[in-house]
């Protein structure tokens, strides 16, 4: 039996995501103990001849790359990651009939690349696209950067060890005092971490979440800002909440999405799968939740395309409901730049997705296609139509 | 220079940091083959697992003055697996799927190979990452490759044998499987 395409684009694509570091807690225990299955499995290729003159081989050459930097292997390494990020640019700059077509198959095509040079950016003018990172409050009121943190016990309060691991913290030991925690995304930055109690949570860009460092109570209550997708692990006798301004989202086993920016017009809530409650309103999966800022009520509605809310899970910028100021919201976010707009920007023909892991000039390049001009000036980007 | 064979792994990064050549050199006698047959053991072949373990101690050499590292063997470890999907990504190397394709279509045959642990844990992982749809079609796929007559096929048997081993193995796999039998009668 052959592994079927799908099956095969498939794992290469949970391959990618681990490679980038935005795979979910799911995901990185798949890769996980698939290489770990590989490791136990094999006993064939130890009887391996010539160890020592291997050994000498590779000594050498290593040696040689040490004092001769930029040899022609390293050259070589080099140009063909230049290339494959550009042709991992999502082609969300075709025309918007081809794209509705595809919309619902749940495919992508590649966009040629664009053969005129960018007259928007110089090269050495570019913006790399956000990392992983993050700040931890601790409960005494000290701060941790997670990202230059090395692997291992960043922190320990009482009874409890925060670990970092494969780029993501997570929690040692019970506190029997009621402490909490804050991690906190700067623009720029996205984050990943389990919960005490299981949980998986990520913090998009200019995002927070407080919580205890145990779940001791009735519930398992935390508060967030920005945008947060949640992997609750389910727990009927002590429910999961989170809050967020006037709302509270309760969960009943489950996978979802908070958009909650306080420069968002409107709080979304997609929930992927299970059952969760916002203010008291029941959801299904595939339904969204949305609430004007300030007002406690929320309509739920059937979501336009749930994937939108996942896009940035998996690495991509949406351009959900043909909506620019929003994407423009988003890159600010991600790139941490600032935006202004000149003029009177079109208002329709956006549709797709693009990779979020390609520089901002790919972007901007992208956004030409819709007839939108972008320059650079320092960190603020000014927009305007062609 | 055999001084440095004394030194422990946390000694030698020091000296690292501090560009201490023969220490990088102590470090990659240490483990260059323990890395290299790590690539091998994910079906690298010969010359791709020397350019992993080139890679690998190139850029620790590289990076020297930055890098935080509380143990080293794994750190490395973690190193070659993330060559090794970079190298998947850009050239599919064909037999690092083989023990993919068995999970998925001779889950039996997988199920022999694999410590039942791991066994375990790569289907329920894989049964973790896919989608809905997807999830309910590779359960019913699943258990429809556990008939007698495909199992013969596969294991080039006589179905009279197989249905011999039938009653336990299927008992047994039960046991492994409960939750994903669970799924499936939900779906039956």
């Amino acid at each position: 039996m052959q592994l079927s395409d799908w099956h095969q684009k498939y794992l290469l694509s949970i391959l990618e995501k681990y490679h980038a570091g935005q795979a979910s807690p799911a995901e990185v225990r798949f890769v996980e103990s698939y290489m770990d299955s590989l490791d136990d499995l094999d006993n064939g290729s130890d009887n391996m001849e010539d160890d020592r003159e291997l050994q000498e081989e590779i000594k050498a050459k290593l040696l040689k790359s040490i004092h001769q930097p930029g040899t022609k292997k390293e050259m070589s390494f080099i140009k063909t990651k230049v290339v494959s990020h550009r042709r991992r640019l999502w082609a969300w700059g075709a025309a918007a009939a081809i794209a509705a077509l595809l919309a619902g198959t749940g495919m992508h095509w590649w966009m040629p690349s664009l053969k005129e040079a960018s007259p928007v950016l110089a090269a050495k003018k570019d913006i790399a696209p956000g990392s992983n990172g993050a700040v931890l409050h601790l409960s005494d009121g000290s701060t941790i950067v997670l990202d230059s943190a090395g692997n291992g016990t960043v922190a320990v309060q009482g009874q409890v060890k925060v670990v970092k691991e494969n780029g993501m913290i997570k929690y040692q030991g019970a506190a029997k005092e009621e402490l909490y925690n804050e991690i906190v995304t700067d623009k720029g930055k996205q984050w990943r971490m389990v919960l005490p109690d299981g949980s998986g949570v990520w913090l998009n860009a200019g995002s927070s979440i407080r919580y205890p460092l145990s779940f001791n109570g009735k519930e398992r209550l935390v508060d967030i800002t920005g945008e947060v997708y949640f992997e609750v692990v389910h727990n009927e006798k002590q429910p999961f909440k989170v809050r967020t301004g006037k709302y509270v989202i309760e969960d009943i086993g489950t996978a979802f999405n908070v958009n909650a920016y306080a420069d968002e017009p409107v709080m979304k809530t997609t929930l992927i799968e299970g059952l969760i409650r916002i203010n008291g309103t029941l959801m299904k999966p595939g339904e969204q939740a949305q609430g004007s800022a300030g007002q406690e009520q929320v309509t739920v509605s059937k979501a336009e395309n749930p994937a939108d809310a996942m896009a940035w899970i998996n690495g991509q910028l949406s351009l959900e409901s043909n909506n620019l100021q929003a994407l423009l919201r988003k890159i600010a976010r991600w790139y941490n730049v600032d935006i202004k707009v000149e003029g009177t920007l079109p208002e329709t023909g956006f549709i797709g997705m693009i990779d979020r892991n390609v520089y901002l000039s790919d972007v901007l390049k992208a956004l030409t296609v819709y007839g939108v001009n972008a320059r650079l000036e320092n960190r603020t980007l000014i927009v305007s139509a062609k | 220079m055999s001084q440095y064979d004394i030194y422990t792994d946390e000694q030698l990064i020091s000296l690292l940091k501090c560009s201490d050549e023969a220490a990088f050199t102590e470090i990659y006698d240490r483990y260059w083959n323990q890395l290299y047959r790590s690539a091998c053991r994910k079906k690298a072949d010969k010359e791709q697992a020397k350019e992993i373990v080139h890679d690998v101690f190139l850029d620790i050499w590289k990076r020297r003055e930055s890098l935080t590292i509380s143990h080293l063997p794994a750190y490395l470890e973690q190193a070659v697996r993330f060559r090794l999907i970079n190298y998947i990504n850009r050239n599919k190397v064909p037999a690092f799927f083989d023990l993919f394709e068995t999970l998925l279509f001779s889950p039996y045959e997988a199920d022999q190979l694999l410590k039942q642990k791991d066994f375990i844990k790569l289907l329920e992982g894989w049964t973790d990452v896919l989608p809905e749809t997807q999830r309910r079609i590779f359960i019913q796929y699943f258990l429809k490759e556990l008939s007698v007559k495909e199992i013969a096929v596969e294991m080039n048997l006589s179905t009279k044998t197989i249905q011999n081993n039938l009653s336990l193995s299927l008992r047994h796999l039960r046991t492994r499987f409960g939750t994903l039998l669970t799924i499936l009668h939900f779906f039956i």
